[in-house]
């Protein structure tokens, strides 16, 4: 795996600015797409680990604070794939728009939850392990160059 | 015309109310050193050093590459060349997430590479350094679209050579030329539609431009922040993260915190929406200037902004930029903030660092007439659900229209000679050069600061119902309010050679002192009053507590005259003594409940509507109403005792 390095310089001087898909946002109601319980329920689960926010899976009425995760399972073959989407279901701005549909690829020998967690960890901003000004180490014996 | 003596911008207006009351609708910056919302207020200049505390810029340690004056930009054009960039160290086994991270890189589409090409241009027009396109590996701006972790965006500051040493222990030789770089999130819908002016994705693009030339947030906050370690980005809020008055989107692009915290009025009514600036604004002007240095080749010509616009941006186009937050950089010649597509009221304020407010709706729209709007606009419709956010949202900031509020700023150092209103009741204030002023239709007010020095100025439509507004009063020799001049000039003062020619007023007939709000001497046409016929008198109420006695005389009838659709202040609580053959003459017409013509106030007072005031009464408690007469683009209310001789043929107007 890649090992993230800190560096505190870069990321002072870098300089974000904030989304408004995500700001005031209280409850995630995530949707899924399929008739996959089993795996709608895995992921939440998943979600819900260390989120700083209420994650539900059951419909209710949506307020102003409420940001709508839609989730599509899917399969190629053996490879199974997951695209994340989220939305205002009552928006106030357009600023915040929409998170376009991203879509997510197991890769080959990794777990659904190993799977789940990568793709959490790059949608939820909470859980992210990207971002600016972080540098990574490539696993040992690969170059991008 | 520019006015640059150096590269700090300086305040040199004369504003009202500085050391008594603060008029509502003024810049926090002639106040400096005060306080506001609790905090401090900084001056201009602090306010544009604070926002390069930094102290980067591409003026050092940059590898030289300001030398010639020009900074390049390009856009990456593909994954491999980012891996093969400075994102990646030299033996390719460290990288920067933006390089690391292949699936969430793309190229700008052609939208968003025009986007920066327009934000590059505002930061252009500004600044004495130019900019030109390039390919992205001769870049030093280089642009992007990846996966911010949570951000809309983010850029990276001009920081330069000063972390090559530190950073070559891991193969990075030039670290510095990170510096500049701006990456836009390519999953966030709202960075790709729309595009339009004052909308986010114009904001976001200038504002991230603004941090690659050197400009940080006004406050030492980031939309990354963690500080209590709970996992999530620390919500950011003006009470508790502004450090200083001014930092609001109000004044400087570069802040998180919405323009209404400082008073302004930024909300889209017609559409259901929050604007966004679409330029770089009063503070982000000066301080990119104050690195750069003031471009003095910036539309030296004759230059039209607003309507009519000949400013060759769509941003300072308000047929195109329909909803503009914009800010006014003009290096020279004879300009014109042009505001005549309106027909709501406007504030035109032609002073450096001032605002204007311009644009919006006066009454809130239905739902249906909201997606209406929306729909022409390729916008999405609002649900009833988003509608009611919206009315509770316009309680809770206590609004009664949806007119924006200083959303149109003039850059500190440039002066704006000339002004035209629309079809509403618009002031137009003027400043120390000679200005020149239309108002349009409506009851327009003519603000001139003959306190300090106004110039000789012109008002080229001068109508009956328009008001003159000083910060000094005009010498009145006799003491009886009205204001005479011969010649084509109304001297203003006797020290400056402040001056004004009102085209269409009466020297002879002339103003009439109406009274003074919030430090400013109001003067309204005579002639806007009805004339006296023989045996008649006219009194006019104006904006104090009058006492308005009718004559004993049977052979004289009072005419009673209540200016009520002024534009500037209600009437007061006036005392009228009323016979059955006087008159009394409104501008709007007097509330009549039930419909029948006849107007009852049984306690003896009656109220005025239109810009209020109440009249005690004597001699009536009730008003018969004669009918109505239009004269001059204004309404006149004719009222008498009920089955009274005199009427609507008394009056002579």
């Amino acid at each position: 795996m890649p090992v993230p390095l800190t560096d505190a310089a870069i990321t002072a001087i870098q300089v974000a600015r904030p989304a408004p898909i995500w700001r005031g946002v209280a409850t995630i109601v995530l949707h899924c797409n399929d008739n996959k319980k089993r795996l709608c329920a895995q992921l939440a689960e998943q979600a819900r680990r260390a989120a700083p926010i209420r994650i539900t899976t059951i419909a209710e009425t949506p307020t102003i604070a409420t940001l709508r995760v839609i989730a599509t399972f899917g399969d190629s073959g053996s490879t199974q794939s997951l695209t994340l989407a989220a939305d205002r279901p009552i928006p106030m701005d357009d600023a915040q728009g929409g998170i376009l549909p991203r879509r997510f690829v197991a890769a080959a020998g990794e777990s659904t939850a190993q799977f789940f967690d990568r793709a959490l960890d790059a949608f939820l901003p909470w859980r992210g392990k990207g971002g600016p000004g972080r540098m990574i180490r490539l696993p040992k014996g690969e170059t991008l160059k | 015309m520019s006015d640059h003596s150096d590269t700090m911008p300086h305040v040199e207006r004369d504003w009202p109310g500085v050391g008594g009351e603060t008029p509502e609708s003024l810049s926090l910056d002639p106040f400096a050193g005060g306080s506001a919302n609790g905090k401090i207020i900084l001056t201009i200049g602090q306010a544009a050093a604070n926002l390069n505390r930094s102290g980067y810029s591409w003026n050092l340690n940059n590898y030289g590459e300001l030398a010639d004056g020009v900074l390049n930009f390009g856009f990456w054009a593909n994954y491999q060349e980012l891996a093969n960039s400075y994102y990646v160290n030299a033996t390719g086994t460290i990288a920067f997430t933006e390089a690391f991270d292949q699936e969430a890189f793309s190229v700008l589409n052609a939208g968003q590479q025009t986007l920066v090409r327009e934000g590059i241009a505002l930061w252009d027009d500004l600044v004495a350094i130019s900019f030109q396109e390039t390919k992205s590996f001769n870049a030093d701006i280089v642009v992007g679209n990846t996966d911010t972790g949570g951000a809309q965006a983010y850029a990276y500051l001009p920081f330069g050579d000063v972390l090559d040493a530190a950073y070559l222990t891991d193969g990075f030789e030039e670290i510095g030329r990170l510096g500049g770089d701006v990456w836009i999130d390519g999953f966030v819908g709202s960075n790709f539609f729309p595009l339009d002016d004052s909308f986010y994705a114009k904001t976001t693009v200038v504002h991230e431009l603004g941090h690659a030339l050197g400009l940080s947030h006004p406050g030492d906050y980031n939309a990354l922040d963690d500080n209590d370690g709970d996992g999530v980005p620390d919500p950011i809020t003006y009470a508790n993260d502004a450090f200083y008055a001014q930092d609001t989107q109000q004044y400087s692009i570069m802040s998180y915190f919405d323009a209404y915290e400082t008073g302004a009025q930024h909300i889209d009514w017609a559409n259901l929406r929050f604007g966004y600036a679409a330029t770089p604004l009063v503070h982000d002007i000066a301080a990119i200037q104050r690195i750069y240095g003031a471009d003095p080749t910036t539309r030296t010509g004759d230059t039209v902004y607003g309507f009519n616009s000949t400013a060759n941006r769509a941003e300072f186009d308000f047929a195109k930029n329909t909803a503009p937050i914009v800010a006014v950089y003009d290096a020279g010649g004879n300009d014109t903030l042009d505001f005549s597509g309106w027909n709501t009221p406007s504030v035109i304020d032609l002073n450096g660092g001032a605002f204007s407010s311009g644009g919006g709706i006066e009454a809130f729209a239905s739902l249906e007439a909201v997606n209406a709007s929306r729909a022409a606009l390729g916008l999405a419709p609002r649900s009833q659900a988003t509608y009611d956010a919206y009315t509770n949202l316009a309680a809770e900031l206590g609004l009664t229209t949806g007119l924006y509020k200083d959303n149109i700023a003039i850059a500190y150092g440039t002066v704006i000679e000339n002004a035209i209103g629309g079809g509403g009741n618009d002031r137009l204030i003027g400043n120390q050069v000679g200005n020149r002023l239309t108002g349009g239709t409506g009851r327009d007010t003519f603000e001139l600061r003959n306190g300090g020095t106004t110039g000789v100025d012109q008002v080229t439509d001068w109508t009956r119902g328009d008001m003159l507004a000083l910060d000094k009063s005009l010498r009145d020799g006799n003491g009886d309010g009205i204001i005479t001049w011969s010649g084509a000039t109304l001297r203003l003062d006797t020290g400056d050679g402040d001056a004004v020619r009102l085209t269409g007023a009466s020297g002879s007939a002339g103003l009439r002192l109406m009274g003074e709000v919030d430090g400013l001497f109001y003067y309204a046409d005579t002639r806007v009053a009805p004339t006296a016929k023989k045996g008649q008198v006219v009194h006019v109420s104006d904006f104090g507590d009058d006492v308005l006695i009718g004559s004993s005389s049977r052979n004289v009838s009072d005419i009673f005259f209540f200016d009520t659709s002024n534009p500037v202040a209600g009437l007061g609580t006036d005392r009228v003594t009323f016979s059955a053959r006087d008159l009394i003459v409104t501008t709007t017409a007097l509330a009549d409940d039930n419909g029948d013509g006849i107007i009852r106030f049984d306690d003896g007072t009656l109220d005025l509507s239109g810009s209020g005031g109440t009249v005690a009464i004597t001699g009536t408690n009730a008003l018969e109403y004669d009918g109505m007469i239009e004269e001059n683009g204004m309404r006149y209310y004719v009222y008498s005792a009920i089955r009274s001789s005199v009427g609507l043929g008394s009056v002579d107007i």
